[in-house]
């Protein structure tokens, strides 16, 4: 068999073909070399064998001829899917950590007061006016100054409740940021889904589609766990394309119950809304009508930064019933301030309404209606830390806070010297107040009694200790327990961090470019272009002495 | 493991973050001379620290308490030092008037001596510290003692030949907390304070001037009234003289109490302000910064930040084609 002349030609074109390729290849590594989630890409090469048509040919040529070079089957993505579900799983957690971070965070720069005068000063303030006011207990001045630092106090209060509601806010209008960001990522995730079948069918691998899909599912992951199935399909003999699901799952990793998040170009998205007890809800809804297929899921999402917002947001504490959310977020530290607030007014109004019973021969402390101190702006029967304010009776005579049991409805006029009454300002007379201070000294033990039980109602109606100490200790007690959640939240964030950082430098170790390797790689391939060309030289030089130069002898 | 551009900055940028915040803190602390600024960072140390600042702030309540009311009580010891004096006074008139040599007319004149003594009496026992009344127990914004045309005596409206030791005006006393540790313990009335655990800071006037018919007013109006009249009866006057000194007695009891009462005061405020000295030092110890660790520390980790960041340097450029021609 001969060898046909213009065989390597093939060849050499072959390689100048595969050379100017992987070159190609090396240029657009090194140009995206900082893209967010790209994966190094490489030129799959073959050889070729001779092509031959019919069982003569094989037999005839007898093994001589050579292979007819190189040609590319593909350009490849290198990546390792395992190591992306790790990833993934560490992201849900650092996704929850990192937004319960920035809650606490919230929630500190409000309550705490290691450096700051909050409730805490204000209420010591109102016990040491109350206790210099023992020495002054006649004196109407000091009554003013007595009502205004209480009146400072409820302040304080409301205050204080107001900026929770606003941290409550905030994140609430962060959940509904974030639920339009994983929306829009489910979205383009079904989208992808559609457009990478559609180029795998053609033969074409789609490997930048492939790495946005990838970004768009760890960012997915972040917010919520999720489990990634891939199922092959064939659609024919040599073709076979993937078909990508993706499931919110238990972040236990066992599916107690899987709701489906994307499948191939079906997608569903999430709604927040709010339930009759003021508990935000977390739907899920079909992403084209937008009908609901379940109406609250919050409570079967256990990881991911959603989780992060619900706790937050829903978290009741050890106030929570049945089936509420049992973490310490707002509305736990709202219905604290609120154990305080109604604790302070019912004791304070308690103690102001006293008489004495003289019938019965001895001092006696009879309940006395409507002595209120304190009571709720809005007329309500409940006080708390956003209602409560000074009662208008205290407001119109600052003498209204009783200082002792004496009987008041025998009031001594104040007379000068000579035995004639006093006139105030109104021309009005002056009764006598007496110095006598024993209500004071009362409400002083009340209020830095150390063994008093904070009782509170939980969302199953059931009352139930929600501390033991005094007023100052309880205040001082919220704080603490945020101060050690956030602590512990911060070291879990730092380990989490830490972790996700190890697989991202795991995954950067296959799937990343090094500019070094690329370089390697440039000179090879430059090197190796060179080569091809100069055997395309050689090539033509061998037919131009055929052509040109054999058969002139003697002309 | 394969290292790449990317992981190389990712693992430079986290490390040079964590080195920041470290020196930001410390700076901070410099700065604030706080240890911690907020409960998160040293609850421990917060829960204690905010305790110190409890006890600290009732303390200063006490010591202004007992401060005021130290001021009245050396006020009222002057006035019972006058009323002392008055009453030596008083005597020695009334024995001059005993002696025999003096005729009525002599008599008159020491008599209204004795009246001037009396209204003075009067005025003293009406006494007034800053606006209050001293003398009339927990009412002190009314004259305590007043008269009528007949020379009777009332103490806050009761006739005080009325009085007696029990009565309730006798034990009429507003108590103050000295940081004592209040204490409710009488059984049958829950709103009685345990004299025990408080300071009692008002006075009562009839404990000195006397109760019943051997009240100090009283006895010197019946002076006056012997010295006037027309027979005079040097033994029926030799026994109100006796009276008079016996009651006068009172006014030295009295005295006495006030004197023993302003060394406790005295003693209790130098007490709440060791203990105030004492807490200010374990505030500093919890919540203050050490200034030379502290500095050293910042220091320390300058150098480390500065060290990192020429490594960066080295750590980011080269790569192999720095070196291909």
């Amino acid at each position: 068999m001969i060898r046909p002349t213009f065989l390597s030609f093939e060849t050499a074109k072959r390689a100048l073909n595969v050379s100017q390729a992987g070159l190609d290849t090396v240029g657009h590594n090194i140009a995206n070399v900082n893209t967010k989630g790209y994966t190094r890409q490489r030129v799959d090469q073959v050889s070729i064998h001779s092509n031959y048509q019919s069982k003569y040919q094989i037999f005839g040529s007898r093994g001589q001829n050579a292979g007819q070079g190189a040609d590319i089957v593909g350009i490849s993505q290198i990546r390792d899917p395992y190591l992306d579900t790790r990833y993934r799983n560490e992201a849900a957690t650092y996704g929850e950590l990192s937004v319960k971070n920035a809650g606490f965070t919230d929630l500190e720069k409000v309550l705490d007061e290691i450096k700051t005068n909050g409730v805490v000063s204000q209420l010591q303030d109102f016990i040491n006016q109350l206790t210099k006011y023992q020495k002054e207990a006649d004196s109407a001045e000091y009554a003013t100054v007595v009502r205004n630092s209480a009146a400072q106090l409820t302040q304080v209060l409301n205050k204080t409740a107001s900026e929770l509601a606003g941290v409550s806010e905030q994140h609430l209008y962060d959940l509904k940021v974030s639920v339009l960001d994983l929306n829009s990522i489910l979205e383009r995730i079904a989208y992808l889904n559609n457009q990478i079948r559609e180029t795998n069918m053609y033969g074409n691998p789609a490997n930048e589609m492939n790495d946005e899909r990838n970004l768009l599912i760890d960012q997915l992951s972040e917010y919520l766990p999720i489990r990634v199935t891939r199922t092959p399909e064939k659609i024919s003999e040599d073709i076979t394309i993937e078909r990508v699901s993706i499931q919110l799952v238990d972040s236990s990793k066992v599916p107690i119950q899987a709701f489906d998040l994307v499948d191939n170009h079906k997608f569903n998205k999430f709604a927040v809304g709010e339930s009759e007890s003021g508990q935000l809800t977390f739907s899920l809804l079909d992403g084209i009508s937008g009908f609901p297929i379940y109406e609250d899921i919050s409570g079967n999402i256990n990881g991911g930064g959603i989780k992060g917002y619900l706790d937050i947001l829903n978290g009741k504490g050890d106030f929570a019933g049945m089936g509420e959310n049992s973490f310490k977020g707002v509305p736990y530290y709202q219905k604290a301030l609120d154990t305080f607030a109604q604790t302070f007014a019912s004791l304070m109004n308690e103690t102001n309404s006293i008489s004495v019973d003289e019938a019965k021969g001895k001092a006696y402390i009879q309940p006395y209606p409507n002595k209120n101190l304190f009571v709720a702006v809005d007329g309500s029967g409940t006080i708390t830390a956003a209602n409560i304010t000074i009662s208008e009776e205290w407001m119109a005579e600052a003498s209204f806070l009783t200082t002792t049991k004496q009987d008041p409805s025998d009031p001594k006029l104040v007379t000068d010297e000579n035995g004639n009454p006093k006139y105030d300002d109104n021309g009005n007379p002056v009764y006598v107040t007496t110095a006598n201070s024993d209500n004071l000294l009362r409400f002083i033990s009340i209020l830095t009694e150390s063994n008093r039980s904070f009782l509170a109602v939980n969302g199953d109606g059931r009352e139930f200790a929600l501390f033991k100490g005094s007023m100052e200790e309880q205040l001082t007690s919220i704080q603490s327990t945020l101060g050690l959640d956030k602590k512990l939240n911060e070291s879990l964030l730092d380990a989490s961090e830490t972790v996700i950082s190890g697989y991202s430098d795991q995954r950067d170790a296959i799937s990343a470019v090094s500019i070094d390797e690329e370089a390697i790689n440039m000179m090879t391939y430059q090197n190796y272009y060179n080569a091809a060309a100069r055997y395309m030289t050689a090539l033509d030089e061998a037919l131009n002495t055929i052509i040109n130069g054999m058969g002139v002898v003697g002309r | 493991m394969r290292i790449t551009n990317n992981s190389v900055v990712r693992n430079y940028n986290k490390t040079l973050d964590y080195n920041r915040n470290l020196l930001n803190n410390y700076s901070n602390q410099i700065i604030s001379g706080r240890k911690f600024n907020t409960m998160s960072e040293d609850t421990a140390s917060g829960v204690r620290a905010m305790q110190v600042r409890r006890n600290l702030s009732r303390i200063e309540a006490y010591i202004d308490n007992a401060k005021a009311s130290k001021s009245q009580l050396t006020s009222a010891e002057t006035t019972m030092m006058q009323i002392s004096n008055l009453t030596k006074n008083v005597s020695e008139k009334y024995i001059q008037a005993i002696n025999g040599t003096n005729g009525e007319q002599e008599r008159d004149i020491i008599a209204t001596e004795l009246e001037k003594l009396q209204e003075e009496l009067l005025t003293l026992s009406n006494a007034r510290f800053s606006d209050r009344y001293l003398f009339g127990g927990t009412n002190t914004v009314s004259a305590p003692f007043t008269t009528d045309n007949q020379g009777n005596l009332y103490y806050n409206g009761v006739d005080v030949r009325e009085l007696y030791a029990g009565h309730p005006l006798m034990e009429d006393s507003a108590y103050m907390d000295v940081g004592l540790g209040i204490l409710f313990t009488d059984p049958d009335d829950p709103t009685q304070v345990n004299p025990n655990t408080a300071y009692q800071h008002t006075m009562v006037g009839a404990q000195f001037l006397g109760t019943g018919p051997d009240n100090l007013y009283l006895v010197l109006g019946e002076m006056i009234s012997s010295l006037r009249s027309e027979t005079f009866d040097p033994d029926k006057a030799g026994s109100i003289l006796d009276r008079f000194q016996a009651a006068s007695n009172n006014v030295n009891v009295v005295m006495t109490k006030l004197g023993s009462d302003s060394q406790y005061l005295e003693f209790t405020i130098n007490r709440l302000e060791d203990e105030k000295l004492n807490l200010y030092e374990r505030q500093t110890q919890l919540e203050a910064a050490d200034p030379e660790e502290a500095i050293m520390n910042f220091k320390m980790q300058e150098y480390v930040y500065n060290a990192a960041l020429q490594m960066g340097q080295r750590l980011l450029q080269p790569t192999l084609f720095n070196f291909i021609d």
